[in-house]
């Protein structure tokens, strides 16, 4: 739908659906407040049409990664101009993919731009199959846990199904086909009418290690989107959550 | 000898650094490790850290140059960017690190860093406490520990 309406190719739109957390609504807002341009660079997208001839300049071109020479066609450049020879590419993609990044950048120094998902399948799957499938993991993955009407059912042993909720309705009690009645925002048991934090403290209080707890408490802040609690030991003030969010 | 497999970038970049140095900035591997390069940094004019040599470490882990170098301070040295280990806040060395940056443009964001001390985004909590409160007076004390710590060459 996002590819029809804004004209763009697949990765494109997923790299926007991503940024805006797969929320269309959202999108359509801001196609509407922002110009288009300004939408697209905020995702790390740049249009084909944007870059005119910035493909390598010469037949033999330098990687400005591993300093060789390198024939242009074993070399890859992206939608932002920035080219590298293919090996360092795959290095790159594979160490992205390794430290679990969803999203690969380019490898340009501050560019933004999310590197086409054709080129990156197709790279890693020579050299590194598994990193290939695992990146094909984190792509389908991406759906489900950056949309917020999207959430896995908590059942242990997990029954492999996901609930999607309107737009509404996040803070409703669902139920699962396999039988499970959870909350949709905390994914605790229903609860209901008590609020999910209260119902967490009272989970952690009924668990009995309240020394545990005055140490989390006395030293952790919990993450404001996903009340993990974290630590910090040391450090600047620049702390990200494993779901993305920054705190502190 | 482990430094056999060396990748090629590394002795390239190597050969550059010390053929074509950059203004104010040395840096020369160890002979028992040409991943570990010892640095001298001067601090930059009309900066607190002027008339200063800083002697820093930097090492290319395996990764390299997938993986930022790690770099610390091994002089002393006041500002709110960099702790009393000597450890160096600054985004290209964490989440902004690119393959495409090199040991001279990491360096030269060094030399910059202490041009621009960055307070609101502290290592050293009470430097940068101290560089909020009283500007000028952080001044004067980065300024000392340039002539007690960072004059001998």
């Amino acid at each position: 739908m996002v590819t029809n309406l804004l004209n763009v190719k697949q990765h494109n739109a997923r790299a926007l659906l991503i940024h805006h957390r797969w929320k269309i609504d959202c999108i359509y807002d801001h196609l509407d407040r922002k110009e288009r341009d300004r939408m697209f660079r905020e995702a790390g997208i740049v249009l084909q049409e944007n870059i005119n001839g910035k493909a390598p300049p010469s037949r033999v071109v330098n990687c400005m990664v591993c300093f060789d020479e390198f024939s242009v066609g074993a070399v890859s450049t992206m939608e932002c101009g920035h080219y590298f020879c293919n090996d360092c590419w795959t290095e790159h993609f594979k160490a992205s993919v390794d430290s679990g990044k969803k999203q690969i950048r380019c490898m340009g120094v501050k560019c933004p731009v999310v590197c086409d998902e054709a080129v990156v399948q197709q790279l890693l799957a020579g050299k590194y199959p598994d990193a290939a499938r695992r990146f094909d993991r984190f792509l389908l993955e991406s759906y489900l846990e950056n949309n917020d009407s999207v959430k896995w059912c908590p059942s242990v042993p997990h029954c492999g199904r996901a609930i999607r909720v309107g737009a509404g309705e996040r803070y409703t009690e669902v139920e699962c086909p396999c039988g499970l009645g959870f909350c949709f925002a905390c994914a605790a048991a229903a609860h209901s009418p008590c609020p999910c934090t209260m119902w967490d403290m009272w989970e952690v209080k009924c668990n009995g290690e309240s020394e545990t707890v005055n140490w989390i408490l006395a030293n952790t802040k919990s993450c404001p989107k996903c009340f993990k609690p974290i630590v910090k030991d040391g450090g600047c003030n620049l702390v990200t959550c494993k779901c993305g969010q920054c705190l502190w | 000898m482990a430094n056999s497999n060396l990748p090629r970038r590394i002795i390239k970049e190597t050969q550059r650094l010390l053929s074509e140095p950059a203004p104010g900035i040395s840096a020369s591997p160890s002979e028992e490790n040409m991943r570990y390069f010892n640095v001298m940094v001067l601090g930059p004019a009309q900066s607190p850290y002027e008339g200063g040599v800083f002697k820093l470490e930097l090492f290319l882990p395996e990764e390299y140059p997938m993986a930022a170098p790690k770099v610390r301070f091994l002089t002393k040295i006041y500002h709110p960017n960099i702790d009393k280990l000597g450890r160096i806040c600054l985004d290209i060395l964490k989440d902004k690190w690119s393959p495409a940056l090199q040991i001279r443009t990491v360096l030269l964001s060094i030399q910059a860093l202490l041009s621009a001390p960055n307070p609101d985004d502290p290592l050293s909590e009470n430097v940068a406490k101290h560089w909020k409160s009283n500007e000028a007076e952080a001044v004067e004390t980065a300024k000392e520990w340039t002539r007690m710590y960072a004059s001998g060459a």
